[in-house]
C-alpha cells in the first residue's frame, strides 16, 4: 500500500519528462501509425514479435506506415497518457486500468495466442514451488512464504495468482515476502529453482514454452492448486480470463480503426504472418469484466482507493436494522420505567390490605366459635343458592365435611324425583324473600340412606339493601318420620294379600272351562278309565259322536260299549297291547271299531297309563282318532308305486333313479341287466360300488352338475354291458323336485345308440371317399389346363424367339464381319485399340450364343459335350456377370475335381442364369455361396448356388420351372425354364430348396468326364 | 427462593440444549437430487467442482433419462430431480406429488422443427414423415407445430427418432423433417434444414425446473434446498461473469468441447434468482399461469389425462431474497 503513492509521484515525474526524453518518435505531418506493444516477454522480444504486423498491415494500406513500439507498463502508462500512440496491445489488467485513467476505448478485438498449433483466446497463472518442498502443498502453505512474481502490474504472474490465494484469505503483498524479478517470466522459475524464493508465479504457457526450448524439467517443479480442465492445454493454478485486448486511442480516426481491425481478423489466413508472430490470429473482442473484478477484489489500479464508506452508506445499506434497532431500543425503556411505577403503586394497596385482613380473621374467630357450638346445622347461601357458609354439625348430618359441601346447592343433595316439589316451595319463599319455617325435605347422607331434614332460615341483605343470600338451620327428623311410615305400610299389606287369593281362584276356574272346549274342538276323542276291573270309562270328551256317532254319556253309561264294538279280529290282539301299555306306561295302536251308521271305522287309540303314589296303575288316558281316510289312501299309494314299478320294469331301456347324495333309490329290469345285479344290490347303493373309480368319479362329477345346473342332462359314452359287449349309450338325465319343492334326486335313461352311430360313420365314409374322388379329377383338369395353356405360351414364344433371333443374328454377323474387317486392317493398331476390338467381338459371340439360348428354350437343340474344367466354367460365369459390392461370393470349389463332359455353353448359360437369379434376390445384399462336390461313385458332380435373400413359398417353388413365371419385378421367365432344359439336355437334374427369408439353394448334378465316356 | 427458581430455568435451558441435537425431526437433513446431463441443469455440477456446493447437505445422482429421474423420486432413493416441467405435470398426474421451487432455464428457440429446403411454411408438412424423440417435450412440441399448421397427427407419417440418431437419418433422407434441439438443431441448420417453428412460439412452456418431493419440503430440509438453490445462482454468477473461464471447466462434463460450449446454451434463457423470484413468487406467479395453459395443452393432446389442479406446484420460499 505504502508503494503506491510512490509508483504515481514515478509516473508524474516520468510524464513531466516526457518531451524531452520520449522513446518515441516525434508527432509529425505524415507520421507512422504506432502500435503500443506490453513489452513480454522482454523489449526486445517483445519487438522482433510484433514486427511482422507492421509489414502485413502497409500490404494492406501502403498510403500509410506502420511502427510498433515495445514499452513496458510504466512507458506505456506515460505513452498513452500522452497520447503518443494510436493502438495498443497490453494484457487484459493493463489496459483496464488505462481505460480507467486515460480513456482507452473498448477493445476493437482479442489476441488468439498459438499453443502449439492451437488457438488460444483465454490465459491464466501458474503457480509453482520446487518439487522437493515438502512444506508446501496446498495454497494455504503459501502464508508467509517468499514468493517471486514478475512484477505486480504483471497479471499473468502476480494479479490472477494474488487473487486466487485471496480466496483462501492469504493477502498479496502483505502475507508473503514478495520479490518481483522483472522480465522476462523465465527469472521467476530460476529464482525458485536458485532457492531464492519458495513460490513462483508465472503466466500460464511459460513453463511448457521453457520445456521446449530444454531449459527446464517439468519434473522439478511441483505445480500448486492445479486446474483439472480436458479442454485447456497448459498447466494452470488459476482462473481463466481473456487474452489481451487489442484498443484504440479515443481520437483514433474510425476509418482506419475499422481497416486495422479487418486485417487483424483476416491475420489467420496469412499463415506467415502469424507463424513469424508466434500468434494464432485475433477474434471478436472478449468481455473484460472478469479482469475488472479481479482488480476491484485485490483493490489494485485502478481500484487502488478504497471507497469512502459514510454514515449515510450505512442509512442506506442498513436502513431497516437500523430503524428496527433504535425501535426495539425505545420499546425496551418504555417498559421498564413502567414496570418501575407499577411496582411502587403495588406496594402501598399491599400493606392496605394486610391491615384489613387483620380485622377480618379476629371477627370470624369469634363467629366460628359460637355457631359451631350448637347442635344443629348453620349455613349460608348466596343469591345464587350455593352454601358461602357450613358449620362442622354438617357431618353429623349428612356425612359430608363442610369444605365437600361448600359451593354446592342444597338441591345437590335432595333425591332428584324431589327436587322439583322442594324446588317450587323454596322458590315461591325466595322470590317473596320470606323466611322458611320448618321446611321439611329428604337428603341423601354420604353413605347412601335417606335422612329428613327441617330446613329454617332467613333472607339477609348488604349495607346498600341488596338481597345477598339466606341464613338458617336444619334439624334432623328422620326418626320421627319413619315410625309414622311403618304404621301406614302394614295397614296397607294386609288388604292386598286378600285381593290376590281371590283372583287366583277365578283364573283357575276359567282355565279348566277353555280346556274343555279345547277338547271338544279337537278331531279327535279324549277318555280317561279305570286301569282295572271293567275299565270303566270316567271321563270321555263330547267330539267322540264326530267320530263314532255314540254321545259321550253312552259310553259312562256303558261300560261294555267299546269293548262290544271291537271288530272280532281285532279284538284278540288286545291282551298283547294292554301287556304293553303296562309295561311301557304308554302304547299306541290301531283297531276296527263298530260306528254307530253300522260301518267299521280304522282307529288309533294312543293310551298312557296313571299310577297312583305308591305305583299300582290307578286308572289310564288315551287319545282316540279315527284313521280310515288315512289307511285307505296309503293303500292307494302302494298301488299306484306297484304298478309304475312294473310299467317301467316293462321298459326295455335301462331306467334308474338316485337321491341327492347318488345313492340308488330304484331302477328297472333293464338296467339290473344292464348292470348285471339283482335290484337289491343296487338300491342303498352308489355309483363306486358299481363301476371302476375313475369311471364312478365321472358319473358323479355328471351327477354334481346336473343338480348344480338342474337342467335336463344329455351326454354320449361308451360303456361296457355286463355281458361285455361294448355299447355307445346316450345318457339322459333330469332332476326332480320333492313335494316341497326342494332338489329330491335325478332319473336317468341311458339309450343305447351303437348301431345307430355305426350307420353314420359309414355315410360318413361314404362322403369322404366321394370328396376325394371329386378333388382328384378337379387336380387332374386343373393340371390338363395348366400343361395347355404352357404349350401354347411356347408355342407363341417359339414364334416370336425364332423370329427375333433371326432378326438379331443378321445384325449381329453384320458387326462380327466389321470387327474381322477391322482387325486385319488395323495390323499396326496399339496395344489397347486391339484389346478393345477383341472384347467386342468376344462380345458379339456371347449375344450370339444368347439368341441361341432364347432359341433352345424353345427348340432345344443337341449339347455338343466336351472335356470342361468346371473351376474354369464358374470363374468365367462369374468374370462375365456384375456382382454388386454389397454381395459377399464364397467359393468352395475343391482342386481335385473330374473335368465335366458337358456342352461348355450351355452350362456357362445354365450357371449364368442361377448366378444372376441369386445377385437379384438379394437386392440388400447377402452372400452367394458356390460349392462344388464330386459324387465319385455315381460319377456325377454336384454344383451348388445359394443365396440368403429373399427366398420362394412352396406355392412359388411348385411353377418355377413353368416358362413365363417368374417372382421378378423385370424378367420375362425364361431362366430357370433353359436351366432346366439344358441341364437335362446335358444328362444332369437340378432341384431346389427354398424358404421365404432364409434364401434359395438350387443344386445341379452333372456328369463328370469318366461317366461320360462310358455312356458315350 | 429466587436462586432457586434461577437454577430449575437454567438447568432446563441446558437439558433443552443437550437433547434438540439427537431429535431427529428437529434436525437438518440432507438431500439426494437427481439430474440428467444437459446444458441447463449443468450449473450445479459446476458449482459441486467448485467446491461451492457442500455434498455433505446436497448429493447430486445422474441419471440418463427422465423416466429414471421419476423412478428414483417415486422409490424415494432422492428427494427433488431437475426435469421440465411438462414431465413434473406428468409425475403429480401419476399420484408422485412434486413441488417446482426454481427454474434452470427457460428454452427460448433451443427446441425446434426443422424441415428440408422445399418445405416452406408448416402446412406443406402434411402428408410428410416427420422423426421425433419420444419424450413429453418433443411430443408437446410436434402437438403444438401441427396445431399451428391446422394439422392432425393423422395427417404426417410419425417416425421414432432419438435425438443421437437424427443426423444420419437426415443425411440418408429417411425423414423430411424432425423435431430436434441444441446441439443437433444448429448442426441440421448448418446442413441446410430450414427452422419453420422453435419454442419462441411457445414462450415460458418449456421449461427446466427443479422439483422436490412436496413431502420433503419440510422445515429439515430447507437448509439443504436453500442452500442448493444459493450454490447454482453463485455458479450461474461466475457463468456470466467470466464465461470463457466456465466454458473451459463445464464442458468436459458435458462432453463438448470448450469451443462449441457457449453455443450449447443458444436458445436457453437461464433466469437468476431475482428473475426466479418474480416467475415463482406472488399470488399469481407468471409460472402458474405457464403451467395452467401446458396442463391444458397436454390435456388435449392426451398427455394427460385430466387437468391438474396445480395447488402447491410452486414454492418459491426456498429462493434467495438478497438479491439487490
Amino acid at each position: 500500500m505504502q508503494r503506491k503513492p510512490f509508483i504515481r509521484v514515478l509516473m508524474l515525474i516520468a510524464c513531466l519528462f516526457s518531451a524531452a526524453q520520449s522513446p518515441l518518435p516525434a508527432y509529425g505531418g505524415a507520421e507512422p501509425i504506432k502500435l503500443g506493444v506490453l513489452a513480454f516477454p522482454s523489449k526486445t522480444q517483445a519487438q522482433a514479435q510484433w514486427q511482422p504486423l507492421t509489414v502485413v498491415l502497409k500490404q494492406a494500406m501502403p498510403e500509410r506506415d506502420f511502427v510498433v513500439i515495445a514499452l513496458s507498463h510504466p512507458e506505456l502508462d506515460q505513452a498513452v497518457a500522452a497520447r503518443q500512440l494510436d493502438f495498443v496491445l497490453t494484457n487484459g489488467g493493463h489496459y483496464v486500468l488505462l481505460r480507467n485513467r486515460n480513456g482507452l476505448s473498448s477493445p476493437l478485438a482479442t489476441l488468439a495466442s498459438d499453443e502449439t498449433g492451437r488457438s488460444l483466446t483465454v490465459f491464466g497463472g501458474v503457480i509453482f514451488c520446487r518439487a522437493g518442498q515438502a512444506d508446501i502443498n496446498t495454497l494455504s502453505d503459501i502464508k508467509g512464504k517468499t514468493v517471486a512474481a514478475v512484477a505486480t502490474e504483471s497479471q499473468g504472474a502476480y494479479q490472477v495468482q494474488a487473487y486466487e490465494l485471496s480466496r483462501v484469505g492469504i493477502r498479496l503483498p502483505q502475507d508473503v515476502k514478495l520479490i518481483t524479478t522483472g522480465n522476462p517470466h523465465d527469472q521467476v522459475v530460476e529464482a525458485v529453482l536458485a532457492g531464492r524464493a519458495d513460490v513462483g508465479f508465472v503466466r500460464s504457457g511459460v513453463l511448457e514454452g521453457m520445456v521446449r526450448e530444454g531449459k527446464l524439467d517439468i519434473k522439478q517443479l511441483k505445480i500448486l492448486n492445479s486446474q483439472v480442465l480436458p479442454g485447456f492445454p497448459l498447466q494452470i493454478s488459476t482462473r481463466l480470463y481473456p487474452e489481451w485486448p487489442f484498443a484504440a486511442m479515443p481520437n483514433i480516426d474510425e476509418n482506419l480503426a475499422r481497416r486495422v481491425v479487418a486485417v487483424l481478423f483476416e491475420l489467420d489466413e496469412n499463415k506467415a504472418a502469424t507463424r513469424a508472430m508466434g500468434i494464432h490470429g485475433f477474434v471478436v473482442p472478449a468481455d473484460y469484466s472478469p479482469v475488472e473484478d479481479m482488480l476491484r477484489e485485490l483493490r489494485l489500479p485502478p481500484f487502488d482507493v478504497a471507497p469512502s464508506f459514510t454514515l449515510q452508506d450505512v442509512w442506506t445499506l442498513y436502513r431497516w436494522q437500523t430503524m428496527g434497532a433504535l425501535l426495539a431500543g425505545g420499546v425496551i425503556l418504555s417498559l421498564a420505567v413502567s414496570v418501575l411505577l407499577m411496582y411502587r403503586r403495588l406496594a402501598v394497596s399491599h400493606n392496605v390490605v394486610l391491615l384489613h385482613q387483620q380485622k377480618l380473621q379476629e371477627s370470624e374467630e369469634k363467629f366460628r366459635a359460637l355457631v359451631e357450638s350448637t347442635s344443629d346445622w348453620i349455613w349460608e347461601v348466596d343469591r345464587n343458592g350455593r352454601y358461602t357458609y357450613i358449620s362442622p354439625k354438617v357431618e353429623a348430618l349428612l356425612g359430608y365435611k363442610p369444605e365437600e359441601v361448600l359451593g354446592k346447592s342444597p338441591f345437590d343433595f335432595i333425591p332428584p324425583d324431589e327436587v322439583q316439589a322442594v324446588g317450587k316451595i323454596f322458590g315461591e319463599a325466595i322470590v317473596k324473600r320470606a323466611p322458611l319455617v320448618a321446611l321439611e325435605n329428604t337428603n341423601i347422607h354420604k353413605d347412601g340412606r335417606l335422612v329428613v331434614l327441617e330446613t329454617s332460615g332467613v333472607p339477609f341483605f348488604d349495607p346498600n339493601g341488596e338481597f345477598v343470600g339466606y341464613r338458617g338451620i336444619d334439624r334432623d327428623i328422620t326418626e320421627r318420620k319413619q315410625t309414622a311410615q311403618a304404621l301406614v305400610e302394614a295397614s296397607l299389606l294386609l288388604g292386598k294379600e286378600l285381593a290376590e287369593r281371590k283372583a287366583a281362584e277365578q283364573e283357575l276356574q276359567a282355565a279348566n272351562e277353555q280346556l274343555s272346549i279345547l277338547l271338544d274342538l279337537l278331531p279327535i276323542a279324549v277318555y280317561r278309565c279305570r286301569a282295572d276291573g271293567d275299565f270303566a270309562v270316567t271321563y270321555m270328551s263330547h267330539n267322540v259322536v264326530t267320530v263314532t256317532g255314540y254321545e259321550s254319556r253312552d259310553f259312562i253309561e256303558d261300560s261294555k260299549l267299546w269293548f262290544t264294538h271291537l271288530h272280532p279280529d281285532d279284538a284278540s290282539r288286545l291282551d298283547s297291547e294292554l301287556t304293553i301299555l303296562f309295561e311301557k306306561g304308554m302304547n299306541t295302536y290301531e283297531y276296527r271299531w263298530l260306528a254307530a251308521d253300522g260301518s267299521y271305522r280304522w282307529v288309533q287309540d294312543s293310551q298312557r297309563l296313571i299310577r297312583s303314589e305308591d305305583g299300582t296303575p290307578s286308572y289310564m288316558v288315551g287319545i282316540w282318532q279315527d284313521i280310515t281316510e288315512r289307511n285307505l289312501s296309503e293303500k292307494a299309494l302302494q298301488e299306484q308305486f306297484h304298478l309304475l314299478q312294473v310299467l317301467i320294469d316293462a321298459i326295455p331301456t335301462p331306467v334308474f333313479y338316485k337321491d341327492t347324495t347318488g345313492l340308488y333309490i330304484g331302477c328297472n329290469k333293464a338296467f339290473q341287466e344292464y348292470i348285471g345285479r339283482e335290484k337289491e344290490q343296487i338300491v342303498g347303493k352308489s355309483v363306486y360300488d358299481m363301476a371302476p373309480k375313475e369311471l364312478a368319479e365321472a358319473y358323479h362329477k355328471m351327477d354334481l352338475a346336473l343338480f348344480a345346473e338342474q337342467r335336463v342332462q344329455r351326454y354320449e359314452s361308451s360303456v361296457m354291458y355286463a355281458d361285455g359287449t361294448k355299447h355307445e349309450v346316450l345318457f339322459n338325465k333330469a332332476p326332480f323336485n320333492k313335494k316341497d319343492g326342494s332338489l329330491g334326486g335325478l332319473v336317468g335313461v341311458i339309450f343305447d345308440i351303437t348301431e345307430r352311430q355305426r350307420a353314420a360313420e359309414e355315410v360318413r365314409k361314404l362322403n369322404d371317399e366321394l370328396e376325394l374322388k371329386v378333388q382328384e379329377r378337379t387336380k387332374q383338369l386343373l393340371d390338363a389346363q395348366e400343361e395347355l395353356v404352357r404349350k401354347e405360351k411356347l408355342a407363341v414364344l417359339g414364334q416370336v424367339a425364332g423370329s427375333v433371333g433371326h432378326e438379331l443374328r443378321n445384325p449381329l454377323g453384320v458387326m462380327n464381319n466389321a470387327v474381322y474387317f477391322l482387325q486385319t486392317v488395323l495390323t499396326d493398331a496399339d496395344e489397347t485399340t486391339r484389346e478393345y476390338l477383341e472384347i467386342i467381338k468376344n462380345e458379339i459371340a456371347d449375344a450370339e450364343r444368347i439368341v441361341s439360348d432364347l432359341l433352345d428354350a424353345v427348340r432345344s437343340k443337341p449339347p455338343q459335350p466336351e472335356e470342361v474344367n468346371i473351376r474354369e466354367l464358374i470363374d468365367n460365369t462369374l468374370r462375365k456377370l456384375t456382382v454388386p459390392s454389397s454381395i459377399t461370393v464364397e467359393l468352395d470349389i475343391p482342386a481335385t475335381l473330374p473335368p465335366l463332359w458337358v456342352d461348355v455353353m450351355q452350362i456357362q448359360q445354365v450357371f449364368r442364369n442361377l448366378i444372376s437369379n441369386a445377385v437379384e434376390a438379394m437386392p440388400d445384399g447377402g452372400t452367394l455361396t458356390i460349392s462344388v462336390i464330386e459324387n465319385r461313385q455315381e460319377g456325377t458332380v454336384t454344383v451348388s448356388v445359394q443365396d440368403s435373400g429373399v427366398g420362394m413359398t412352396p406355392e412359388q417353388q411348385n411353377h418355377l420351372f413353368q416358362p413365363l413365371f417368374t417372382t421378378k419385378a423385370r424378367g420375362i421367365g425364361l431362366g430357370l425354364v433353359v436351366v432346366q432344359n439344358l441341364t437335362q439336355a446335358n444328362g444332369g437334374s437340378v432341384e431346389v430348396q427354398s424358404e421365404p427369408g432364409k434364401g434359395t439353394l438350387f443344386t445341379i448334378t452333372l456328369p463328370s468326364d469318366d461317366s461320360a465316356v462310358e455312356t458315350a | 427462593m429466587a436462586s432457586r427458581r434461577q437454577f430449575i430455568i437454567f438447568f432446563g435451558y441446558v437439558t433443552l440444549a443437550a437433547i434438540l441435537p439427537a431429535c431427529a425431526w428437529w434436525a437438518d437433513k440432507p438431500i439426494s437430487i437427481a439430474t440428467r446431463v444437459l446444458p441447463g441443469y449443468e450449473l450445479v455440477f459446476l458449482a459441486r467442482s467448485e467446491g461451492w456446493l457442500d455434498t455433505q447437505w446436497v448429493r447430486l445422482v445422474e441419471t440418463t433419462s427422465a423416466a429414471d429421474s421419476v423412478k428414483a423420486l417415486a422409490e424415494g432413493n432422492v428427494d427433488g430431480a431437475a426435469m421440465t416441467l411438462d414431465e413434473v405435470l406428468q409425475a403429480r398426474a401419476s399420484g408422485l406429488l412434486l413441488s417446482v421451487v426454481m427454474i434452470f432455464d427457460i428454452s427460448a428457440g433451443a427446441d425446434m422443427l426443422v424441415a428440408r429446403p422445399g418445405i416452406k411454411t408448416l402446412a406443406d408438412l402434411k402428408g410428410r414423415c416427420i422423426g421425433f424423440e419420444p419424450v413429453s417435450v418433443c411430443e408437446l412440441m410436434l402437438v403444438e407445430a401441427l396445431r399451428a399448421a391446422n394439422l392432425t397427427k393423422e395427417d404426417v407419417t410419425l417416425v421414432t427418432l432419438p435425438v443421437d440418431q437424427q443426423r444420419e437419418a437426415w443425411s440418408r433422407d429417411q425423414v423430411d423433417a424432425v423435431i430436434t434441439y441444441e446441439p443437433v438443431a444448429t448442426q441440421l441448420l448448418a446442413q441446410g434444414a430450414l427452422n419453420l417453428f422453435d419454442s419462441r412460439r411457445i414462450p415460458s412452456t418449456i421449461v427446466d425446473v427443479l422439483a422436490i418431493r412436496s413431502d420433503r419440503l419440510d422445515r429439515s430440509h430447507a437448509r439443504a434446498i436453500r442452500h442448493l438453490l444459493g450454490a447454482h445462482f453463485r455458479a450461474l454468477k461466475h457463468l456470466n461473469r467470466n464465461p470463457q473461464d466456465a466454458a473451459y471447466r463445464m464442458a468436459p462434463h458435458l462432453g463438448l468441447p470448450a469451443a462449441d460450449f457457449l453455443s450449447a446454451f443458444k436458445g436457453l434463457m437461464l433466469p437468476d434468482a431475482a428473475y426466479n423470484y418474480r416467475l415463482l413468487a406472488g399470488t399469481a406467479p407468471e409460472l402458474l399461469t405457464s403451467a395452467r395453459k401446458l396442463s391444458a395443452v397436454m390435456v388435449k393432446s392426451g398427455l394427460l389425462k385430466q387437468d391438474d389442479p396445480l395447488t402447491t406446484l410452486i414454492r418459491a420460499d426456498f429462493l434467495p431474497t438478497d438479491f439487490q
